[in-house]
């Protein structure tokens, strides 16, 4: 079945919804439905089939930790310091003793691979460079060809700003789904937005909260009302994701892998950030675009913060020196929230875990997508 | 009072300039790299999930720069709020581990590699990538020269209930803080959002985080009634003892 068809799937197989087991768990949970919550579509999502490589992916619960002192130098993340973290990483996930062996366990030289990066904050706390470039050094030493490999975020024009240029990668294909042209429009000639061209509207993700927008705003958001449209980046362009977040904070919570894609991978986000982002950062994660397509998680924690998130404040931003890796975004997630949260303390910006602020975790859990159960995640931590 | 009242107004009337923006030689103006400009709600184009505590404050437009300054390269951002109050009270909300440095001035801090402040309806935050005296030295200026271009004077209105508590010589960014909403005073207080359970359109300062006072103003009798409901419905576990003043105000201080 094409992934764009997998709305009309759920249509014609509504009686097997209700022998879904993974529905019944979800219906019943206090996660779920609360009165005061909008509704949302989420059950199109949990009645899509699996497919082999959905999340959690190879390793469900298996976190890998590499922490080096050195892996910042003057402020700058050390391109080489990166590189052996993240073979380090890769070889301990997979048990393989060889670094090509290990990735191949997840892409193939067929695929398309996107490296969905975070820009957001500019340039003091983006996805480093320096985690990228060992991303793709030893994708092409896997044997994935560079023109395979797809750096991408919702804005192309923030990827530019911190540097995600053709300049700086040559061959690989830098994109956003909003966009603008040269000129700095983000219009055609026939006044329509560059960005409609790049979602897919036979995927989305619907909440029951209006996105009301003004002309200033559009282009951002690139539609209104209740629907937020999938990126064809994701359902079309790339046939592999890896999710390379950044280790920061987002007000009394954390932003790591769940939130990087969901928020990442949809329009009209702005209506979400209120009741239901937590919702938000694990539902979106449940659709096959995103659900089935994401190998590997690398939390890039060379550079983070631990508060002012998601924006960059330089008086929070610290140095974790550290790669948090799995294929299991949920169980990345809550050692990377653990990180954030004992830095917060440690820095006298809150006195204990609220365990409210990680809901998106155990919701993302409860959808089948990984292991936030502290007890249960396997964490290796080297360095 | 008196004393304290004339403090707080220097403070967030008309700052004092060390530096003359309008003075400043044709080779030491900036050099403006890029501009980009983000009005209401467009906010989500710089921040995302960010914004929505501008926003509460009444945000209306961001100016994002980059320059280049004296030979070294800055991130301006200057954020015009609706009122002076809202430029202090975002501004308010970015000053844990800044170190004031507002006695005379206008309310500003420093911190690692950036400058922040409040000046007139503007909030502004100066960040250089150079650790250089020189690049410290120069934010305020470059602070002073934005207010210059697209501020206006302004003077936030305190009460005096608040004023009264604050010394000749304290420093208003640590001592004060202001909220607009549900976001910002849990931002700055959580353990009194059961007080204001369900209500909107609210503004609170707060002195010392909420630890000697936070002054509410619920803007109706009928929302002061509620509040007192709320705090009666939270019972003992509500940390705060309670006074009211006119038909909106409520006074919260630690038990």
């Amino acid at each position: 079945m094409k992934r764009r068809d997998f709305f009309r799937f759920v249509s014609l197989t509504g009686a097997g919804l209700a022998l879904n087991p993974v529905v019944k768990a979800a219906e019943t949970s206090p996660l779920f439905g609360a009165d005061d919550k909008p509704a949302t579509n989420i059950k199109d999502a949990i009645a899509i089939p699996r497919v082999k490589e959905s999340m959690p992916g190879l390793y469900p619960g298996r976190v890998v930790r590499v922490t080096n002192p050195a892996s910042v130098i003057d402020g700058v993340p050390s391109s080489d310091a990166a590189y052996t973290m993240l073979k380090e990483s890769m070889l301990k996930l997979t048990g393989e003793k060889n670094l090509k062996k290990a990735w191949r366990k997840f892409v193939s030289p067929k695929d398309i691979v996107g490296l969905k990066v975070n820009p957001v904050a500019g340039k003091t706390l983006s996805t480093s460079h320096a985690v990228t470039g060992a991303v793709i050094r030893q994708l092409e030493e896997a044997g994935i060809p560079k023109e395979n490999i797809v750096i991408w975020d919702r804005r192309e024009m923030q990827l530019h700003e911190v540097g995600y240029t053709k300049e700086n990668y040559p061959g690989i294909t830098i994109t956003g789904t909003e966009c603008m042209d040269e000129k700095g429009s983000f219009y055609n000639a026939e006044g329509k937005l560059y960005s409609e061209e790049r979602v897919e509207k036979n995927q989305y993700f619907f909440a029951d909260v209006e996105g009301v927008h003004d002309d200033y705003t559009i282009p951002y958001m690139v539609n209104g009302g209740k629907y937020s449209y999938f990126t064809k980046i994701a359902t079309e362009k790339v046939t592999k994701i890896i999710n390379i977040p950044i280790l920061k904070n987002a007000g009394p919570t954390t932003t790591l892998c769940l939130k990087n894609l969901a928020f990442g991978a949809i329009t009209n986000t702005s209506r979400l950030h209120g009741k239901l982002w937590h919702e938000t950062c694990a539902y979106v994660c449940a659709f096959p675009p995103i659900r089935d397509k994401v190998v590997l998680n690398i939390a890039d924690g060379l550079i983070g913060c631990f508060d002012g998130g998601p924006g960059a404040k330089p008086q929070f931003i610290c140095n974790y020196n550290t790669l948090i890796v799995g294929t299991d975004p949920v169980a990345v997630d809550r050692v990377g929230h653990d990180i954030i949260i004992k830095k917060r303390i440690a820095e006298g910006v809150q006195k204990e875990d609220n365990p409210k602020a990680s809901r998106f975790i155990d919701m993302a859990a409860e959808l089948g997508l990984g292991i936030g159960d502290r007890t249960k995640i396997e964490l290796y931590e080297i360095g | 009072m008196k004393l304290a009242k004339l403090f707080a107004s220097l403070l967030l009337q008309g700052c004092v300039f060390l530096f003359s923006a309008t003075g400043l030689n044709a080779q030491d103006l900036p050099e403006t790299k890029s501009e980009r400009v983000f009005k209401g709600k467009a906010l989500y184009g710089f921040m995302n999930g960010g914004s929505d505590l501008f926003l509460e404050y009444g945000f209306e437009e961001l100016i994002a720069l980059e320059v280049k300054y004296k030979g070294n390269d800055f991130t301006v951002e200057v954020y015009k709020m609706p009122s002076p109050e809202d430029a202090f009270g975002i501004y308010s909300q970015h000053t844990f581990k800044c170190d004031p440095a507002d006695a005379g001035k206008c309310p500003d801090c420093t911190s690692p590699m950036q400058f922040q402040t409040a000046m007139g309806n503007l909030y502004i935050t100066v960040v250089y990538t150079s650790a250089s005296a020189d690049a410290a030295k120069s934010a305020p200026e470059l602070a002073e020269f934005f207010f210059t271009k697209y501020g206006k004077e302004g003077k936030a209105v305190i009460p005096d209930t608040v004023l009264s508590e604050i010394s000749n010589g304290e420093k208003i960014t640590q001592r004060l803080k202001y909220a607009r909403g549900a976001i910002s005073l849990s931002n700055l207080n959580s353990s009194v959002m059961p007080s204001v359970e369900g209500l909107e359109g609210y503004s609170a300062w707060l002195l010392d985080g909420g630890r000697t006072m936070i002054y509410i103003d619920l803007q109706s009798p009928d929302s002061l009634s509620k509040a007192l409901k709320n705090i009666s419905d939270a019972g003992e576990d509500f940390p705060f003892s309670v006074t009211y003043e006119k038909d909106s105000i409520l006074i919260l201080k630690m038990k």
